[in-house]
Protein backbone atom coordinates (compact mmCIF):
# COMPACT_ATOMS: atom_id res chain seq x y z
CA UNK A 1 0.00 0.00 0.00
CA UNK A 2 2.88 2.22 0.67
CA UNK A 3 4.89 1.68 -2.26
CA UNK A 4 1.78 2.21 -4.45
CA UNK A 5 0.90 5.41 -2.74
CA UNK A 6 5.10 6.00 -3.07
CA UNK A 7 4.33 5.37 -7.23
CA UNK A 8 1.64 7.14 -7.62
CA UNK A 9 1.15 9.90 -9.93
CA UNK A 10 0.98 12.85 -7.89
CA UNK A 11 3.79 11.88 -5.25
CA UNK A 12 5.54 10.93 -8.38
CA UNK A 13 4.98 14.47 -10.17
CA UNK A 14 5.62 16.15 -6.59
CA UNK A 15 9.22 14.42 -6.61
CA UNK A 16 10.57 14.56 -10.09
CA UNK A 17 8.18 17.83 -11.98
CA UNK A 18 7.43 20.29 -9.56
CA UNK A 19 5.90 22.28 -12.31
CA UNK A 20 3.80 19.96 -13.34
CA UNK A 21 2.13 19.00 -9.70
CA UNK A 22 1.55 23.09 -9.55
CA UNK A 23 -0.58 23.11 -12.21
CA UNK A 24 -2.51 19.75 -11.41
CA UNK A 25 -2.86 21.28 -7.74
CA UNK A 26 -3.87 24.47 -9.00
CA UNK A 27 -6.40 23.33 -11.82
CA UNK A 28 -7.70 20.59 -8.80
CA UNK A 29 -8.80 23.05 -6.58
CA UNK A 30 -9.85 25.63 -9.16
CA UNK A 31 -11.86 23.04 -10.94
CA UNK A 32 -13.49 22.34 -7.53
CA UNK A 33 -14.05 25.60 -6.43
CA UNK A 34 -16.11 26.61 -9.66
CA UNK A 35 -18.07 22.94 -9.72
CA UNK A 36 -18.93 24.35 -6.28
CA UNK A 37 -20.38 27.87 -7.52
CA UNK A 38 -22.17 25.68 -10.96
CA UNK A 39 -19.84 27.86 -12.80
CA UNK A 40 -17.26 27.10 -15.90
CA UNK A 41 -14.78 29.18 -16.47
CA UNK A 42 -11.88 28.41 -18.97
CA UNK A 43 -9.11 26.23 -18.28
CA UNK A 44 -11.47 24.56 -15.59
CA UNK A 45 -13.54 22.88 -18.11
CA UNK A 46 -16.59 21.27 -16.25
CA UNK A 47 -18.07 18.33 -18.06
CA UNK A 48 -21.64 17.93 -17.00
CA UNK A 49 -22.56 16.26 -20.45
CA UNK A 50 -25.98 17.88 -20.10
CA UNK A 51 -26.07 17.21 -16.15
CA UNK A 52 -28.64 19.81 -15.87
CA UNK A 53 -32.53 19.43 -15.40
CA UNK A 54 -34.00 19.83 -18.40
CA UNK A 55 -37.78 21.01 -18.00
CA UNK A 56 -39.91 20.23 -21.23
CA UNK A 57 -41.32 23.34 -22.59
CA UNK A 58 -44.32 24.68 -24.22
CA UNK A 59 -42.79 25.28 -27.78
CA UNK A 60 -39.28 24.55 -29.41
CA UNK A 61 -37.98 27.02 -32.40
CA UNK A 62 -36.10 26.19 -34.95
CA UNK A 63 -34.37 28.21 -37.87
CA UNK A 64 -33.46 26.84 -41.54
CA UNK A 65 -32.27 28.37 -44.25
CA UNK A 66 -34.16 27.93 -47.54
CA UNK A 67 -31.51 28.33 -50.24
CA UNK A 68 -33.28 29.26 -53.87
CA UNK A 69 -36.58 27.94 -52.79
CA UNK A 70 -34.74 24.58 -51.10
CA UNK A 71 -34.21 24.08 -47.35
CA UNK A 72 -31.11 23.36 -46.30
CA UNK A 73 -31.02 19.90 -44.24
CA UNK A 74 -28.58 20.42 -41.42
CA UNK A 75 -27.92 16.75 -41.05
CA UNK A 76 -26.21 16.60 -44.40
CA UNK A 77 -23.35 18.56 -42.97
CA UNK A 78 -20.44 17.47 -40.69
CA UNK A 79 -21.11 18.20 -37.66
CA UNK A 80 -18.12 20.81 -37.08
CA UNK A 81 -19.91 22.80 -39.85
CA UNK A 82 -23.51 21.94 -38.77
CA UNK A 83 -22.89 23.80 -35.52
CA UNK A 84 -21.68 26.75 -37.50
CA UNK A 85 -24.56 26.71 -39.36
CA UNK A 86 -27.00 26.24 -36.90
CA UNK A 87 -25.58 28.91 -34.85
CA UNK A 88 -24.80 31.36 -37.47
CA UNK A 89 -28.68 31.36 -38.30
CA UNK A 90 -29.99 31.32 -34.87
CA UNK A 91 -27.67 33.87 -33.35
CA UNK A 92 -28.18 36.47 -35.44
CA UNK A 93 -31.80 35.23 -35.64
CA UNK A 94 -31.70 36.43 -31.72
CA UNK A 95 -29.28 39.52 -32.32
CA UNK A 96 -31.46 40.76 -34.78
CA UNK A 97 -28.10 40.80 -36.72
CA UNK A 98 -29.07 39.36 -40.24
CA UNK A 99 -29.53 42.22 -42.16
CA UNK A 100 -25.78 42.93 -40.89
CA UNK A 101 -23.97 43.32 -44.34
CA UNK A 102 -20.90 40.87 -42.50
CA UNK A 103 -23.87 37.95 -41.82
CA UNK A 104 -25.24 38.74 -45.25
CA UNK A 105 -21.29 38.22 -46.88
CA UNK A 106 -20.20 35.29 -45.09
CA UNK A 107 -24.28 33.25 -45.94
CA UNK A 108 -23.75 34.39 -49.57
CA UNK A 109 -20.39 32.69 -49.39
CA UNK A 110 -21.75 29.65 -47.84
CA UNK A 111 -24.98 29.90 -50.67
CA UNK A 112 -23.04 30.19 -53.61
CA UNK A 113 -24.30 34.02 -53.73
CA UNK A 114 -27.87 32.28 -54.33
CA UNK A 115 -30.80 33.86 -52.60
CA UNK A 116 -31.86 32.97 -49.81
CA UNK A 117 -34.45 33.30 -46.54
CA UNK A 118 -34.34 32.40 -43.25
CA UNK A 119 -37.68 30.94 -41.24
CA UNK A 120 -38.51 30.35 -38.07
CA UNK A 121 -40.63 27.58 -37.22
CA UNK A 122 -41.78 26.72 -33.56
CA UNK A 123 -43.57 23.28 -32.24
CA UNK A 124 -44.73 21.37 -29.89
CA UNK A 125 -44.63 17.72 -29.63
CA UNK A 126 -47.74 15.19 -29.44
CA UNK A 127 -47.82 11.87 -27.46
CA UNK A 128 -46.08 10.10 -30.24
CA UNK A 129 -43.13 12.22 -29.84
CA UNK A 130 -43.33 13.44 -33.64
CA UNK A 131 -43.41 17.87 -33.26
CA UNK A 132 -46.63 19.61 -34.33
CA UNK A 133 -45.66 22.78 -36.58
CA UNK A 134 -48.10 25.65 -34.52
CA UNK A 135 -46.13 28.89 -36.19
CA UNK A 136 -44.27 29.43 -39.12
CA UNK A 137 -42.21 32.69 -40.04
CA UNK A 138 -40.07 34.27 -42.39
CA UNK A 139 -37.90 36.18 -40.60
CA UNK A 140 -35.41 36.88 -43.60
CA UNK A 141 -36.79 37.35 -46.97
CA UNK A 142 -34.28 37.79 -49.45
CA UNK A 143 -36.40 39.96 -51.66
CA UNK A 144 -35.49 43.07 -49.18
CA UNK A 145 -32.41 42.62 -50.70
CA UNK B 1 10.62 0.57 -17.03
CA UNK B 2 11.74 1.02 -20.19
CA UNK B 3 15.57 1.54 -21.50
CA UNK B 4 16.23 5.02 -22.62
CA UNK B 5 16.34 4.09 -26.33
CA UNK B 6 13.40 2.12 -25.57
CA UNK B 7 11.66 5.13 -24.79
CA UNK B 8 12.75 7.37 -27.91
CA UNK B 9 11.06 4.39 -29.81
CA UNK B 10 7.94 4.40 -27.87
CA UNK B 11 7.62 8.21 -28.03
CA UNK B 12 8.33 7.98 -31.88
CA UNK B 13 5.07 5.30 -31.90
CA UNK B 14 2.92 7.78 -30.16
CA UNK B 15 4.04 10.99 -31.76
CA UNK B 16 3.34 9.31 -35.36
CA UNK B 17 0.24 7.42 -33.90
CA UNK B 18 -1.05 10.85 -32.23
CA UNK B 19 -0.13 13.47 -34.65
CA UNK B 20 -1.31 11.57 -37.41
CA UNK B 21 -4.94 10.94 -35.78
CA UNK B 22 -4.36 15.45 -34.62
CA UNK B 23 -3.72 15.57 -39.01
CA UNK B 24 -7.41 13.73 -39.38
CA UNK B 25 -8.94 15.92 -36.90
CA UNK B 26 -7.94 18.72 -38.63
CA UNK B 27 -8.36 17.66 -42.37
CA UNK B 28 -11.78 16.73 -41.49
CA UNK B 29 -12.19 20.34 -40.33
CA UNK B 30 -11.23 21.85 -42.85
CA UNK B 31 -12.98 19.60 -45.38
CA UNK B 32 -16.28 20.27 -43.41
CA UNK B 33 -15.53 23.88 -44.20
CA UNK B 34 -14.97 24.96 -40.55
CA UNK B 35 -11.87 26.20 -40.70
CA UNK B 36 -10.96 29.95 -39.80
CA UNK B 37 -11.55 30.95 -43.26
CA UNK B 38 -15.33 29.98 -43.42
CA UNK B 39 -16.17 31.25 -39.96
CA UNK B 40 -19.52 33.77 -39.95
CA UNK B 41 -18.86 36.86 -38.48
CA UNK B 42 -19.39 36.86 -35.00
CA UNK B 43 -22.68 38.15 -33.00
CA UNK B 44 -21.69 40.74 -30.17
CA UNK B 45 -22.69 38.75 -26.69
CA UNK B 46 -21.53 38.97 -22.97
CA UNK B 47 -19.07 36.53 -22.63
CA UNK B 48 -19.80 34.81 -19.26
CA UNK B 49 -16.49 33.20 -19.21
CA UNK B 50 -13.68 35.71 -18.13
CA UNK B 51 -11.02 34.50 -20.41
CA UNK B 52 -13.60 34.43 -23.07
CA UNK B 53 -14.27 37.95 -21.91
CA UNK B 54 -10.70 39.08 -21.94
CA UNK B 55 -10.29 37.71 -25.69
CA UNK B 56 -12.97 39.68 -26.85
CA UNK B 57 -11.72 42.71 -25.17
CA UNK B 58 -8.46 42.06 -26.99
CA UNK B 59 -10.31 41.85 -30.08
CA UNK B 60 -10.40 38.17 -30.71
CA UNK B 61 -11.97 37.02 -33.27
CA UNK B 62 -12.38 40.01 -35.41
CA UNK B 63 -8.32 40.56 -35.42
CA UNK B 64 -8.50 36.75 -37.45
CA UNK B 65 -10.49 37.62 -39.95
CA UNK B 66 -9.29 41.40 -39.69
CA UNK B 67 -7.32 40.70 -43.35
CA UNK B 68 -8.44 38.08 -45.67
CA UNK B 69 -5.58 36.08 -46.32
CA UNK B 70 -4.92 35.84 -42.25
CA UNK B 71 -7.44 32.71 -42.01
CA UNK B 72 -5.90 31.33 -44.91
CA UNK B 73 -2.66 31.45 -43.53
CA UNK B 74 -4.21 30.18 -40.51
CA UNK B 75 -5.64 27.02 -41.98
CA UNK B 76 -2.95 26.07 -44.12
CA UNK B 77 -0.71 26.12 -40.80
CA UNK B 78 -3.14 24.01 -39.03
CA UNK B 79 -1.90 21.65 -41.44
CA UNK B 80 1.55 22.09 -42.05
CA UNK B 81 2.45 22.14 -38.24
CA UNK B 82 1.50 18.65 -37.50
CA UNK B 83 2.59 17.31 -41.05
CA UNK B 84 6.49 19.01 -40.25
CA UNK B 85 6.40 17.50 -36.62
CA UNK B 86 5.77 13.91 -38.26
CA UNK B 87 8.90 14.72 -40.31
CA UNK B 88 11.20 16.08 -37.86
CA UNK B 89 9.77 15.30 -33.76
CA UNK B 90 11.11 18.94 -33.27
CA UNK B 91 9.52 20.04 -29.97
CA UNK B 92 8.84 23.71 -31.57
CA UNK B 93 6.39 22.49 -33.99
CA UNK B 94 4.13 20.46 -31.40
CA UNK B 95 4.22 23.85 -29.48
CA UNK B 96 3.32 26.11 -32.39
CA UNK B 97 0.67 23.73 -33.19
CA UNK B 98 -0.82 23.52 -29.27
CA UNK B 99 -0.90 27.15 -29.83
CA UNK B 100 -2.94 27.34 -33.11
CA UNK B 101 -4.93 24.60 -32.22
CA UNK B 102 -6.04 26.75 -28.98
CA UNK B 103 -6.44 30.03 -30.73
CA UNK B 104 -8.72 27.80 -33.03
CA UNK B 105 -10.69 26.30 -30.10
CA UNK B 106 -11.14 29.81 -28.78
CA UNK B 107 -12.10 31.21 -32.27
CA UNK B 108 -14.89 28.44 -32.88
CA UNK B 109 -16.16 28.82 -29.50
CA UNK B 110 -16.88 32.57 -29.76
CA UNK B 111 -17.99 32.56 -33.53
CA UNK B 112 -20.48 29.89 -32.38
CA UNK B 113 -21.26 31.54 -28.96
CA UNK B 114 -21.44 27.92 -27.43
CA UNK B 115 -18.26 26.79 -25.49
CA UNK B 116 -18.17 23.43 -26.88
CA UNK B 117 -15.80 21.12 -25.22
CA UNK B 118 -14.83 18.83 -28.36
CA UNK B 119 -11.40 19.55 -29.40
CA UNK B 120 -10.17 19.77 -25.77
CA UNK B 121 -8.57 16.74 -26.45
CA UNK B 122 -6.80 17.31 -29.73
CA UNK B 123 -5.28 20.41 -27.88
CA UNK B 124 -4.52 18.53 -24.10
CA UNK B 125 -3.02 15.65 -25.87
CA UNK B 126 -0.29 17.40 -27.85
CA UNK B 127 1.40 18.16 -24.12
CA UNK B 128 3.13 15.85 -23.74
CA UNK B 129 5.36 16.29 -26.72
CA UNK B 130 6.62 19.34 -25.37
CA UNK B 131 9.28 17.84 -23.70
CA UNK B 132 11.70 14.81 -24.42
CA UNK B 133 12.77 13.98 -21.09
CA UNK B 134 11.50 10.10 -20.19
CA UNK B 135 10.02 10.96 -16.94
CA UNK B 136 8.62 14.47 -17.32
CA UNK B 137 6.77 12.80 -20.85
CA UNK B 138 5.35 10.01 -18.99
CA UNK B 139 4.00 11.88 -16.33
CA UNK B 140 2.58 14.58 -18.66
CA UNK B 141 0.77 11.52 -20.91
CA UNK B 142 -0.21 10.22 -17.35
CA UNK B 143 -1.86 13.50 -16.49
CA UNK B 144 -4.01 13.55 -20.04
CA UNK B 145 -4.86 9.82 -19.01
CA UNK B 146 -6.46 11.15 -15.71
CA UNK B 147 -8.34 14.13 -17.64
CA UNK B 148 -9.76 11.67 -19.74
CA UNK B 149 -11.14 9.72 -16.70
CA UNK B 150 -12.24 12.82 -15.26
CA UNK B 151 -14.36 13.83 -18.45
CA UNK B 152 -16.50 10.81 -18.00
CA UNK B 153 -16.05 10.00 -14.04
CA UNK B 154 -17.45 13.81 -13.56
CA UNK B 155 -19.99 13.71 -16.04
CA UNK B 156 -21.56 10.64 -14.02
CA UNK B 157 -21.45 12.85 -10.37
CA UNK B 158 -22.34 15.61 -12.03
CA UNK B 159 -25.95 13.78 -12.68
CA UNK B 160 -25.97 12.07 -9.62
CA UNK B 161 -24.85 14.77 -7.42
CA UNK B 162 -27.92 17.31 -9.25
CA UNK B 163 -30.07 14.47 -9.31
CA UNK B 164 -30.81 14.94 -12.96
CA UNK B 165 -30.09 10.65 -13.27
CA UNK B 166 -32.76 10.03 -11.26
CA UNK B 167 -35.59 12.86 -13.02
CA UNK B 168 -37.76 10.46 -15.69
CA UNK B 169 -37.68 12.81 -17.93
CA UNK B 170 -34.63 14.29 -18.19
CA UNK B 171 -33.42 12.55 -21.38
CA UNK B 172 -36.72 12.80 -23.29
CA UNK B 173 -36.63 16.74 -22.54
CA UNK B 174 -33.30 16.95 -23.97
CA UNK B 175 -33.97 14.86 -27.43
CA UNK B 176 -36.87 17.17 -27.48
CA UNK B 177 -34.58 20.14 -27.88
CA UNK B 178 -31.65 18.08 -29.55
CA UNK B 179 -33.30 16.29 -32.13
CA UNK B 180 -35.62 18.99 -33.69
CA UNK B 181 -33.86 19.70 -36.77
CA UNK B 182 -33.61 15.75 -37.29
CA UNK B 183 -37.04 14.91 -36.53
CA UNK B 184 -38.64 18.14 -38.60
CA UNK B 185 -36.31 17.42 -41.26
CA UNK B 186 -36.03 13.70 -41.47
CA UNK B 187 -38.66 12.69 -39.77
CA UNK B 188 -38.72 9.04 -41.43
CA UNK B 189 -35.04 8.56 -40.95
CA UNK B 190 -34.54 5.27 -38.85
CA UNK B 191 -32.21 8.03 -35.95
CA UNK B 192 -35.56 10.43 -36.22
CA UNK B 193 -37.89 7.23 -35.35
CA UNK B 194 -35.43 6.11 -32.89
CA UNK B 195 -35.41 9.54 -31.11
CA UNK B 196 -38.95 9.85 -31.52
CA UNK B 197 -39.69 6.46 -29.41
CA UNK B 198 -37.07 7.39 -26.89
CA UNK B 199 -39.29 11.02 -26.63
CA UNK B 200 -42.48 8.96 -26.49
CA UNK B 201 -41.78 6.47 -23.93
CA UNK B 202 -39.96 8.64 -20.99
CA UNK B 203 -39.34 5.60 -18.76
CA UNK B 204 -37.21 3.82 -21.71
CA UNK B 205 -35.30 6.63 -22.37
CA UNK B 206 -34.68 7.21 -18.75
CA UNK B 207 -33.36 3.25 -18.70
CA UNK B 208 -30.75 4.58 -21.27
CA UNK B 209 -29.85 7.74 -18.94
CA UNK B 210 -29.45 5.36 -16.15
CA UNK B 211 -26.82 2.99 -18.33
CA UNK B 212 -25.02 5.93 -19.56
CA UNK B 213 -24.15 7.14 -16.29
CA UNK B 214 -23.43 4.30 -15.00
CA UNK B 215 -21.10 3.71 -18.00
CA UNK B 216 -19.44 7.11 -17.21
CA UNK B 217 -19.14 6.14 -13.46
CA UNK B 218 -17.10 2.95 -14.34
CA UNK B 219 -14.60 5.45 -15.73
CA UNK B 220 -13.63 5.61 -11.64
CA UNK B 221 -11.88 2.52 -11.68
CA UNK B 222 -9.51 4.10 -13.80
CA UNK B 223 -8.02 6.53 -11.26
CA UNK B 224 -6.88 3.38 -8.77
CA UNK B 225 -5.73 1.00 -11.67
CA UNK B 226 -4.31 1.01 -15.26
CA UNK B 227 -5.75 -2.60 -15.15
CA UNK B 228 -9.00 -2.01 -16.81
CA UNK B 229 -7.78 0.27 -19.45
CA UNK B 230 -8.16 -1.77 -22.36
CA UNK B 231 -12.16 -2.19 -20.90
CA UNK B 232 -12.37 1.26 -20.45
CA UNK B 233 -11.50 2.35 -24.13
CA UNK B 234 -13.72 0.34 -25.30
CA UNK B 235 -16.59 1.58 -23.42
CA UNK B 236 -15.33 4.87 -24.21
CA UNK B 237 -15.77 4.17 -27.80
CA UNK B 238 -19.33 2.49 -27.28
CA UNK B 239 -20.28 5.48 -25.47
CA UNK B 240 -19.36 8.07 -28.45
CA UNK B 241 -21.11 5.32 -31.16
CA UNK B 242 -24.03 5.57 -28.50
CA UNK B 243 -23.67 9.44 -28.02
CA UNK B 244 -23.79 10.09 -31.91
CA UNK B 245 -27.07 8.37 -32.53
CA UNK B 246 -28.92 9.31 -29.62
CA UNK B 247 -28.06 12.39 -28.97
CA UNK B 248 -26.54 13.48 -32.48
CA UNK B 249 -23.10 14.52 -30.84
CA UNK B 250 -20.11 13.55 -32.54
CA UNK B 251 -17.63 13.09 -30.15
CA UNK B 252 -14.53 11.64 -32.54
CA UNK B 253 -12.46 14.47 -31.52
CA UNK B 254 -12.69 14.04 -27.84
CA UNK B 255 -11.57 10.39 -28.56
CA UNK B 256 -8.41 10.90 -29.26
CA UNK B 257 -7.85 11.34 -25.29
CA UNK B 258 -8.57 7.68 -25.86
CA UNK B 259 -4.76 6.93 -27.21
CA UNK B 260 -4.11 7.48 -23.63
CA UNK B 261 -5.78 4.07 -22.96
CA UNK B 262 -3.77 1.81 -25.03
CA UNK B 263 -1.26 -0.56 -23.92
CA UNK B 264 1.84 1.12 -25.39
CA UNK B 265 4.16 -1.43 -24.34
CA UNK B 266 1.89 -4.37 -25.90
CA UNK B 267 1.24 -2.37 -28.92
CA UNK B 268 4.98 -2.06 -29.45
CA UNK B 269 5.90 -5.73 -29.28
CA UNK B 270 3.35 -6.54 -31.77
CA UNK B 271 4.82 -4.33 -34.46
CA UNK B 272 8.04 -5.69 -33.46
CA UNK B 273 7.27 -8.90 -34.05
CA UNK B 274 5.43 -7.92 -37.22
CA UNK B 275 8.48 -6.44 -38.66
CA UNK B 276 10.73 -8.96 -38.22
CA UNK B 277 7.71 -11.42 -39.95
CA UNK B 278 8.12 -9.12 -42.64
CA UNK B 279 11.75 -9.98 -43.07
Amino acid sequence: MKDKLQNSFLVTAYKEFKLLFAIVAVWAIGTLWFALHSREEFPFLLFGMYSLKEEAKPEYITYTLVVDGKELIYADYRDARRELLVSAVSNNAAGNTLAAERFQLWVKQTTGGKPFEIVQRKYRYNDKGQPVNTHTQIVYPYDIL
Amino acid sequence: MISSKGFMAQYGLKAYVVFAVLLLVVIGRLTALAGFSYMPPVVPADESEAVYHWLSMLGLPQLVFSHSFLPVVLDVLLVLLPVLFLFTLKRGFAIGFFVLLLLYFFTYNMVTGHHYHGLVGAVLITIPFFTKSETRFNLLWDAVRYYWLYIFASAALWKILRGTVFYTDQLTNILKAQQLDLLVQQPNSPQAQMVQYLIANPSVSHAVLVVNVLVQATFLIGFFTKRFDTALSTLAIVFCIANYFVMNIVSAELLILNLTLVNWNDLELKLGKFRKQQE
